[in-house]
């Protein structure tokens, strides 16, 4: 064949190519339309039949169970709706769906499909509960995919079973779980609950300092003071953003015994901790702190000065008669903070 | 003398060869870095499809989203400007604030948001991390506490985001233009690498769109359609190739060399730490991500660009040629500034992906593709009229590289349709295929031809960003 008609063979293949994507595209779409149409009926009947069981409706669980093997419009359909009811009617819809075989059904999808469709069915077993919804969801920990593993632990938190914290580190550490915004939120929630746990966590070698800060940051809302002599010991810690944390939870547990450490850390080498503790010191409301606060005035990082001019106009009247006369100092930085402290905390 | 005469045609005949060779061969390259990132892009909505409902986002990322402020610089926007702002205010975030910088508007953008917002001076305590001029005064309002106006001497785009910039209070900032329409749940969905990855995110860029041809109430696009200007809807093509698969593609492999200055999620730290926004560019929104890429590429810190597929942010094209022309000189010849400004990356493997891949495709597709182009459009038809190149093959080379043109821009569409499908009908879509087809005979010549003019700006240093005269979106 000649270079020619190899070029002529290339620019018709692509153009029939095109063609042909074209029309595929406009046939897919044109059917899509239909499918649509009837999956938005499906989803309507499946809504009426759930308003239907929630006004105990004779037969109404009937209506349901001609489309309780489709697992993906099921658990759309009972993810959005049982976020709109609560208690005895939350619990009367969900066991009835139980008993239709729903669960197993999710379950059987859970294994297969789009990650789209195994994320919603997640939540939608994280919803009905019950030991199958949870030892499948337990599985799912398990699966190749990030988001699912993290949807797993996620939904098995959701239904009341997170698991321990030792766990959820575990799962860190071994990269089955990337520490992210949502891990963090979710350590929070199962440090809150065993804060005791928690501390027993923070006597393991193999955390990162990342980790050990997220653990720390997490005590700091269980409201616990047991965990306090913890805090106080981490805030001496050798690296800088377990330092941090420690400082901040202190900070938000606002109990007595962390003023000393906090002062501690208004000398600290680096500034994300004398920031920490600046906000910690106005957070907690240690008015004997007022004086580190006015020397962090003068901080050379704006942040630090921004966190203790705001501290200071937490404090009180005490704090406001620091920045004033700090507002009529000599001193550049300490001066300009602390007028702009009290100016901004004024018009706020 | 006919032996001299001979020579010299002999010589002619070798240039017209060689010219019409460099031409197919950067041509073909061209389309394959085209098909490479199709295939990119196709791979990656396969593997990370859009999460359709806003509630679905609202449940799984709310709790985790960090707080986000929005950077909008205005100027001269009395017209607008109220409206745009009540739409960002009414976002679906859970925690973000708006700073609006009116930078030295000769109107009266800044008397309509005082009155419109019953704003007052007020203060607040900001470093000045990032070079701007002059701030004259800050007002915020009782009534909308998420709202703080900046005002400023005149300064530019750059000026005016590295003023928000510094008295943003929140981790992430996201850059956007006053006169953009964002989509209610844009800042959840670009928020995601941020919350998936916080340690690494320094940048998310989203989909940007053409508003032209959509139903438009509230600031809000409350119904998608193809525009009904021809230019338009050329435009909402490229768009789609440019942003669904080019951008989409290149963030896959970590080598996305800018965010549009119409939307873009940044880590505020990290844009203080390369010094904010660059003065003196109007490619200020690429300048920002090569420095960002050079900034962490020489720490050897580990860091990521993402890039979120689906539409977050609408934004009104030109529909006349001489607006299009001067928008399309002025985008190139703010790549060419980051370009050459960085020419110690091009291609430099210390640079690793971003030096190889990134730099390489702006050298080939943006600093050497439209001058051979436009050299391939002059010469060769004259050198077939001088008998000097075969018809034949002139003709199948055409065909071809019109054939890879079509399939990338139906590519495209088949990448929104797959996993997008935003617009409504089969109508529409019918109607953009027809633009798929149609760009490719003169539309694409003549954006050429605007972009040798930017190359042609940038060499002899013109400044400037020109008049870019806004129709305002028409509501319904």
């Amino acid at each position: 064949m000649s270079p020619l008609a190899i070029i002529w063979i290339t620019a018709l293949v692509l153009i029939a190519l095109a063609l042909g994507w074209m029309s595929g595209l406009i046939v897919l779409r044109l059917i899509n339309e239909r499918r649509a149409g009837r999956l938005a009926a499906d989803r309507r009947a499946v809504v009426e039949g759930l308003s239907a069981l929630l006004r105990d409706v004779p037969d109404a669980i009937d209506a349901l169970r001609a489309y309780a093997h489709r697992a993906r419009l099921m658990a759309d359909v009972l993810v959005e709706f049982q976020g709109l009811i609560r208690g005895a009617d939350q619990e009367r819809v969900l066991s009835q769906l139980r008993e239709i075989g729903l669960v197993d059904v999710l379950v059987a999808r859970l294994e297969r499909g789009s990650r789209a469709g195994r994320l919603t069915v997640l939540e939608a077993l994280s919803a009905l509960g019950g030991e199958t919804a949870r030892q499948a969801m337990r599985r799912a920990i398990g699966s190749p995919r990030p988001e699912i593993r993290m949807a797993a632990v996620k939904a098995l938190a959701d239904n009341g079973n997170p698991p321990s914290i030792g766990r959820l580190l575990d799962y860190a550490v071994g990269g089955e779980l990337e520490p992210s915004r949502l891990y963090a939120e979710l350590l929070r929630q199962v440090a809150a609950a065993d804060p005791a746990a928690a501390m027993k966590a923070l006597e393991r070698a193999d955390l990162s300092p990342q980790l050990r800060a997220l653990t720390l940051d997490a005590l700091g809302f269980s409201g616990d003071y047991q965990v306090v002599p913890l805090l106080i010991a981490f805030a001496g810690h050798a690296h800088f953003e377990v330092r941090t944390a420690a400082v901040r939870a202190l900070g938000r547990l606002q109990h007595p015994a962390g003023e000393g450490a906090i002062g501690r850390a208004m000398e600290d080498e680096s500034w994300t901790v004398r920031s920490a503790a600046a906000e910690a010191a106005g957070a907690a409301g240690f008015s004997r702190l007022a004086a580190g606060l006015d020397r962090l005035l003068g901080d050379a990082e704006w942040w630090v000065r921004f966190r203790a001019g705001e501290a200071l106009f937490a404090l009180g009247v005490e704090g406001r008669a620091v920045l004033r006369l700090a507002a009529g100092s000599e001193r550049p930085l300490a001066h300009r903070a602390a007028e702009l402290a009290l100016a901004e905390g004024d018009a706020t | 003398m006919n032996g001299l005469l001979h020579e010299a045609a002999h010589w002619l005949v070798g240039v017209a060869e060689a010219i019409a060779v460099a031409v197919i061969v950067t041509g073909l390259l061209q389309n394959l870095l085209y098909l490479w990132q199709l295939l990119l892009a196709a791979r990656a909505l396969a593997q990370d499809p859009s999460i359709g409902a806003p509630a679905v986002l609202w449940r799984r990322f709310a709790d985790a989203a960090p707080p986000i402020t929005l950077m909008a610089p205005a100027y001269n926007e009395a017209l607008t400007i109220v409206e745009s702002i009540r739409s960002l205010l009414a976002l679906q975030y859970p925690n973000f604030e708006v700073i609006v910088v009116n930078d030295g508007s000769k109107d009266e953008t800044l008397k309509v948001l005082v009155e419109a917002f019953e704003l007052t001076p007020t203060h607040r305590h900001y470093p000045l991390a990032a070079p701007c001029a002059a701030i004259r005064g800050l007002y915020a309002g009782a009534k909308q506490p998420r709202l703080l106006v900046i005002d400023k001497e005149n300064g530019g785009k750059a000026d005016a985001l590295n003023a928000a910039l510094n008295l943003s209070r929140a981790p992430i900032v996201c850059s956007m233009d006053a006169d953009s329409l964002l989509e209610p749940d844009a800042l959840l969905r670009a928020v995601r690498p941020f919350v998936d990855d916080p340690e690494r995110t320094i940048a998310v860029g989203g989909t940007i769109r053409i508003a032209n041809g959509c139903k438009i109430a509230f600031g809000r696009v409350v119904e998608v359609g193809a525009p009904r200007n021809v230019l338009a809807l050329l435009q909402t093509v490229e768009y789609l190739r440019a942003f669904l698969m080019a951008r989409l593609a290149w963030s896959r492999i970590s080598a996305l060399t800018i965010i549009s200055g119409a939307f873009g999620l940044f880590r505020r730290q990290a844009v203080l730490d390369v010094g904010g926004y660059s003065h003196g560019t109007v490619g200020e929104d690429m300048e920002l991500v090569v420095k960002l890429h050079k900034h962490y590429r020489r720490l050897g810190k580990p860091y990521r660009i993402g890039f979120t597929p689906e539409p977050v942010c609408w934004t009104e094209a030109p529909e006349s040629w001489s607006v299009l022309a001067r928008q399309r000189a002025r985008w190139h010849r703010g790549a060419l500034e980051t370009f050459f400004r960085h020419r110690d990356m091009i291609l430099n493997p210390g640079y690793g992906r971003i030096g190889l891949v990134g730099f390489g495709h702006i050298l080939l597709v943006d600093v050497l593709g439209p001058i051979i182009e436009i050299f391939g459009y002059v010469l060769i038809p004259a050198f077939w009229l001088l008998g000097l190149l075969s018809a034949d093959y002139l003709w199948a080379m055409l065909a071809v590289t019109f054939g890879f043109g079509i399939v990338i821009s139906v590519g495209a569409l088949a990448l929104e349709e797959a996993e997008l499908r935003r617009f409504p009908d089969a109508k529409s879509l019918l109607i953009l295929m027809g633009a798929a087809v149609l760009e490719n005979f003169g539309y694409r010549q003549i954006n050429n031809f605007w972009r040798v003019r930017g190359a042609w700006q940038f060499v002899t240093g013109a400044q400037g960003w020109g008049t870019m005269t806004r129709r305002g979106f028409k509501t319904s």
